[in-house]
């Protein structure tokens, strides 16, 4: 299994130079198609150049397009953007079709994409413009003027009775059935016995 | 005579009957814009789509009705509380204002020149200039507008300029069943598209009706 993924960088979204602020620039500074003119797998990208390459150029005047033709070695592209990062790309045995979905894709980033994760998908410089919620929040404001300690807020959530509460009323009510008992009965032992049970 | 009298009795209960049924509709006409977030919200029953009604079940009027408290004071106070958001917003000291807004089913809390990412296909392409009109929330140092569920496009501007548009990582999806004889590795990136948000603003005084919408855009 890959795990390649473990020594990716991350990072944060940024963008540089405030981009998107003003006036939208293309970050691709510069980018160079290397070929061969011989090999095969150089097939798709020498198409490109034959035909789509002008009019690339021609569309974006903001982007310097070297072309680089060397003999026997593989065909790559080298992007290289305004924040000094690069991408470079192997597109052998790569059609005419994907050369220009590639192309494209290089355009419209400004950073090298396989080589960064991101961490959140969202940036902002101001976290919270209502203030962070706090316990206090939404609170009656009368609790700061409340003495402390104090026995009403200081005291216990109290969810039911307790186990010893329940004893006490257990207590008592036997307590109540004896003495109806006894008043009935009038028995002479009855201090001992409410001393034993106590 | 007879056949007068009782026409006339007649003519008499369908207005008494049309007045009830008038009276509270006219009536509490005014609501509340402005109420706190932790008070019981003003409840106004919707006739459901039904079409089979069982003989137990209460018939559902043909018109709205809406069930709300009338209060002078209340009433006082919500409109002092519009009237001074509406205050802030012409006089454009709301200070910074943060929304919250849906976009490919994402929901996103953003302030002015945020960054927000969205994944997946989305077409807009670089540099474009949108207005986000899925907004659920705007508010302010000092106010709140919720959307149910979402706020009119007109009152409130949402501009954001997408800055790029590029793929992920390459994530790995591994299955693997143990003793089984079965994995599986994928490859795949998914779209990114980046957006900064220019600004948020809200056009016109709230709590306004106007007599005609939806002029902003024609299709």
């Amino acid at each position: 299994m890959s795990n390649k993924y473990l020594f990716l960088n991350s990072g944060f979204p940024r963008a540089p130079f405030g981009l998107g602020i003003g006036r939208y620039v293309c970050q691709l500074q510069r980018i160079t198609l290397k070929f061969c003119k011989n090999r095969g797998g150089s097939r798709g990208i020498r198409g490109f150049i034959e035909h789509d390459l002008v009019n690339y150029a021609r569309e974006n005047p903001g982007v310097v397009v070297y072309v680089k033709p060397r003999r026997h070695r593989q065909p790559v592209i080298v992007a290289e953007y305004l924040n000094g990062d690069n991408q470079w790309m192997e597109v052998a045995n790569y059609s005419r079709e994907d050369v220009v979905k590639w192309m494209e894709l290089l355009r419209t980033q400004f950073h090298n994409g396989p080589s960064l994760r991101w961490r959140k998908l969202w940036h902002t410089e101001f976290p919270s413009i209502q203030g962070p919620w706090t316990p206090f929040t939404f609170r009656n404001p009368m609790l700061n003027l409340v003495q402390l300690p104090n026995k009403e807020f200081g005291a216990a959530v109290k969810l039911g009775p307790t186990a010893t509460e329940q004893l006490v009323e257990l207590f008592k009510a036997q307590q109540l059935a004896d003495k109806a008992v006894n008043d009935s009965c009038q028995n002479v032992e009855e201090t001992s016995v409410h001393v034993q049970r106590t | 005579m007879a056949t007068l009298l009782s026409f006339s009795r007649f003519l008499n209960y369908a207005a008494s009957n049309c007045l009830r049924r008038v009276a509270p509709a006219v009536i509490c006409k005014q609501y509340y814009p402005a109420l706190r977030l932790w008070e019981t919200p003003v409840r106004t029953p919707i006739a459901e789509y039904r079409t089979a009604k069982p003989p137990w079940m209460r018939p559902i009027p043909n018109y709205q009705t809406e069930i709300q408290e009338w209060n002078e004071e209340r009433e006082k106070i919500c409109t002092d509380v519009t009237n001074e958001i509406n205050n802030q917003i012409a006089t454009d000291s709301t200070g910074r204002m943060f929304a919250v807004v849906q976009v490919c089913g994402k929901q996103f809390k953003i302030t002015e020149h945020d960054i927000i990412i969205i994944e997946g296909f989305w077409p807009p392409n670089i540099g474009d200039q949108l207005k986000l009109e899925k907004v659920l929330l705007i508010g302010s140092k000092d106010f709140t507008l919720i959307g149910r569920p979402i706020l009119n496009r007109e009152l409130v501007s949402v501009d954001a300029t997408v800055i790029e548009k590029t793929l992920s990582h390459t994530k790995t999806r591994f299955r693997f069943q143990a003793r089984k004889q079965y994995r599986r590795i994928n490859f795949y990136r998914i779209q990114h598209t980046m957006l900064r948000i220019n600004s948020i603003n809200i056009n016109g005084n709230i709590n306004e009706k106007k007599e005609v919408e939806g002029l902003d855009r024609v299709y």
